[in-house]
């Protein structure tokens, strides 16, 4: 009852510390997105005059001292207003949410790519320490963390656009198509995204397992005579996980990121070319709901793994309460 | 036995994440799957429509669908003479333009095209904010309609009106659903009287319009049109290449050419256009070497064009000398054509600038990084050294135009040529259009010369006013026009029948696409 109730406080501390990161990603991306010289008046009607200018920021709100007009978007933020894309005219949300599902699926299946090739392959590589599995575990890991993730995708646009390989390279086919054409245009992408985060992965958990394995709790369980088995299930790979979790949550923040070059190489309509497209124009409204809703998300994942910490390691947990 | 009494286990936790994942993705996901009636065309561009308003937009890159939906009352032939379209005739009379509107005109909603959408349209464009063509049409008395006569009564001649009415900036709208609230002019939902008319827009990713039953000119031969953006050259090739698109255009990468070649099913033609790429002196900003006439001059006999064509723009360009395209003018007048390294050398000497090393400043994206790192190399040869700052078009336009003085001493940029030297003539006169007044220097000689050739001039006398406007701009070297660009097209021959234009003006890219069709 105790433990549980440390979990709880532990958990809530978490939750507020997100809030509080997740608020000022929000303040730094407004003033940040202020200070870049230029607006989408001055960018989009060179030929008005400086009166015309000044009337069409006005009709945006961006006449107004930068502080009234922060605290109005806060205001209105609270309320579920995001506001409406000065490109387009649309509710910003309508145009962020609308993109959300493709960005998502990437960086999740580039996730699940990672958990389920990184992260064996890593345990393998640390288990066998010494053997040609493992020297080539370190020099994948290597390799894949070296390869910038355009280059890959600029290679594999080639290569799949010009052979018929069965996989897409390039533009988009949702769900309600079909699971299979979904995969046949989502696994490039997803690849080409998971592979800095597959080669972290792979090496952080070779080494956490190559860190265990030489630790005296485990010579005392194989002098006890433990099943090599067993040993693994309950000492090695629960013991190598918590920096595996924490490289996970980080990782899963990069994605996000990293979906900006992806989806502009595969030429994919998600957020993170949104965003960028948004910043070139002056889009304020977009860019602060995109960063914020992509902060939200990183600092959801971070809260996860925190709170995963003390799922895998109620010490964690207890240490917190004090 | 812990986790159990937390009423949270490993399996449970996966469970929900698995659910949670499969939920998120299924989410409303936008499909880009094509209509599969064989009447689709793929077409695929690097950039996307951003002013939506056809009236207030004043970026080229906005024109290209616009060119598809609406149309004005003329249009331009592939040699740019302006030829009859809303209007089935025009003529001067006097000082009055008077425009035969063309009998049984519709808009895409079935509703006949009146003069009363003709006058109410000009009136609207001509006043939007930034719209250029109030500037063109400046000594305009009235626009007046008489049945399906309609009339622009000017003070005296204009020589730029009727080519200025060959754009977008100036096309018809429907607007009685404007005024009584059933379209919405400035929104993305297109409808005019042109062969398409907007059935579907996703920002930043694809345009889709349907065939315009009532197009004046016959049905399109293509029920469906979709125009997606693809932002790279890798990626609009390889779209070619797997069939996700019919057709594409490369614009701004010069390369595109030697990428496509030997590409299986795939022909590429090029497409000249008026655009062009200039470089611009500071000569606004007290401390600018470039404010000293002999510096800019010597920076004009430094230019190599050629040089500049090759090696930024692949050989895929055409040199020009001023801003005028072909056969406006005479070339060979100009004091300041081809680089005379000497003679740059020595008006650099007798002008002995305080400052040598110069800010370049650089518009990121297009042929403009290449095109500064060749030029800095030849201003180097006559002893200035340029630091080349890259910045987005945001902080371009803050500085290059939203400053006075701006904040640069050189740059390289582009303009979009329009169908009548006049036209851009103008962009040198930052009395008359106000966004270059932070480095173009006033240059009353000039204005009056361009207000002469715009509004008084008669006959050969344009064309004479012209040539002088031509000279004057060529010996003050404020502005350094480099090259005329062409432009790539490239599409699947095993899939569509189409022939782009051989020119175009205006980003009008796609002109003739009512006549492009898919092969069964």
């Amino acid at each position: 009852m105790k433990h549980l109730a440390s979990y709880m406080l532990y958990i809530a501390a978490r939750l507020g510390l997100a809030a509080i990161t997740v608020f000022g990603v929000a303040s730094l991306v407004f003033f940040g997105m202020r200070l870049i010289p230029g607006t989408y008046a001055d960018l989009f009607f060179p030929l008005a005059t400086e009166a015309e200018r000044a009337e069409i920021n006005a009709q945006y709100g961006l006449d107004a001292p930068v502080f009234v007009q922060y605290v109005k978007w806060i205001g209105a933020m609270l309320q579920g207003d995001f506001g409406t894309s000065i490109v387009t005219r649309g509710p910003v949300i309508d145009e962020v949410v609308a993109r959300l599902p493709l960005t998502l699926e990437l960086a999740s299946l580039a996730l699940i790519m990672i958990a389920f090739v990184g992260f064996p392959l890593g345990v393998v590589s640390g288990m066998f320490h010494g053997s040609a599995v493992s020297q080539t575990g370190r020099h994948a890991s290597t390799l894949l963390m070296s390869i910038p993730n355009f280059v890959l995708g600029t290679v594999f646009l080639y290569l799949f656009s010009v052979y018929s390989l069965g996989l897409k390279a390039g533009g988009w086919s949702p769900m309600s198509d079909g699971l299979l054409e979904n995969l046949r245009h989502a696994l490039l992408p997803s690849f080409t995204l998971s592979i800095t985060g597959l080669g972290l992965v792979l090496a952080t958990a070779r080494s956490s397992v190559l860190g265990v394995m030489g630790q005296d709790h485990i010579l005392a369980a194989v002098s006890r005579g433990l099943e090599p088995r067993a040993i693994f299930t309950r000492h090695i790979f629960r013991n190598s996980l918590i920096p595996v979790v924490t490289i996970f949550a980080i990782v899963a923040g990069y994605l996000l990121g990293g979906t900006v070059l992806v989806e502009t190489v595969f030429s994919l309509d998600g957020v993170g070319r949104l965003l960028v497209n948004s910043i070139i124009r002056r889009d304020y409204p977009v860019v602060q709901t995109g960063v914020i809703l992509t902060a939200a998300f990183f600092v959801l994942m971070n809260t996860i793994a925190d709170i995963l910490y003390g799922f895998i390691d109620p010490r964690v947990a207890d240490r917190q309460d004090g | 036995m812990e986790n159990k009494n937390n009423g949270l286990d490993r399996r449970s936790f996966m469970k929900a994440a698995a659910a949670l994942g499969l939920t998120a993705s299924s989410m409303g996901l936008r499909s880009i799957a094509m209509a599969a009636d064989g009447g689709t065309f793929t077409f695929g561009r690097p950039w996307e429509t951003v002013h939506l308003d056809p009236h207030a937009s004043q970026l080229s890159s906005s024109w290209n669908i616009q060119h598809m939906v609406f149309d004005s009352l003329v249009t331009l032939d592939e040699e740019f003479n302006v030829v009859p379209s809303l209007a089935s005739a025009f003529e001067w009379q006097g000082n009055n333009l008077v425009f035969t509107l063309r009998e049984g005109v519709k808009f895409a909603n079935g509703r006949e095209m009146t003069s009363d959408d003709v006058v109410k349209s000009m009136d609207r464009a001509l006043k939007s904010k930034g719209n250029p063509w109030g500037l063109m049409m400046r000594n305009k008395k009235s626009i007046t309609a008489d049945g399906n006569k309609v009339t622009f009564e000017f003070d005296g001649p204009n020589n730029v009106a009727l080519y200025s009415l060959a754009a977008t900036l100036v096309c018809i709208m429907p607007m009685k659903e404007m005024e009584d609230g059933s379209y919405d002019g400035a929104g993305d939902k297109y409808m005019g009287t042109g062969p398409y008319m907007v059935s579907e827009h996703i920002a930043n990713d694809r345009w889709v319009l349907k065939r315009n039953p009532h197009y004046w000119g016959g049905p399109a031969k293509t029920e469906t049109v979709v125009v997606r953006t693809i932002p790279s050259t890798q990626g609009l090739i390889a779209a070619l290449n797997d069939g996700s698109i019919d057709g594409a255009m490369f614009i701004g990468d010069p390369d595109a050419p030697a990428l496509l070649a030997g590409a299986a099913n795939i022909s590429v033609a090029t497409q000249k256009s008026t655009d062009f790429n200039y470089i611009g002196m500071n000569c606004v900003a007290d401390d600018s070497p470039f404010k000293d006439l002999r510096v800019r001059q010597a920076v004009a006999l430094a230019v190599d064009r050629d040089k500049i064509i090759n090696f930024a723009l692949a050989g895929n360009a055409e040199k020009t000398y001023g801003w005028t395209q072909w056969g406006f003018t005479d070339d060979s007048k100009l004091k300041f054509r081809e680089p005379d390294l000497e003679k740059a050398k020595a008006l650099m000497a007798e002008a002995k600038p305080a400052r040598t090393t110069v800010k370049y400043l650089v518009r990121a994206g297009g042929v403009h990084e290449a095109v500064a790192q060749v030029m800095s190399q030849a201003l180097a040869e006559i002893g200035i050294t340029c630091e080349l700052e890259t910045v987005d078009g945001g902080v371009w336009a803050k500085r290059v135009w939203g400053t006075n003085p701006s904040e640069m001493d050189i740059t390289s940029s582009a303009y979009s040529g329009f169908p009548h030297p006049l036209i851009t003539a103008h962009w040198w006169a930052p009395e008359l259009s106000g966004f270059t007044k932070g480095y173009v220097p006033v240059n009353e000689e000039y204005t009056a010369a361009l207000n002469a050739a715009v509004t008084k001039a008669t006959g050969d006398e344009v064309n004479a006013s012209l040539q002088n406007l031509y000279e004057i701009l060529n010996e003050q070297c404020v502005k350094i026009p480099i090259n005329v660009n062409s432009e790539t097209i490239a599409w699947r021959s095993d899939r569509v029948n189409m022939t782009p234009s051989a020119r175009q003006s205006q980003n009008d890219v796609m002109a003739g696409v009512e006549t492009w069709e898919m092969k069964a």
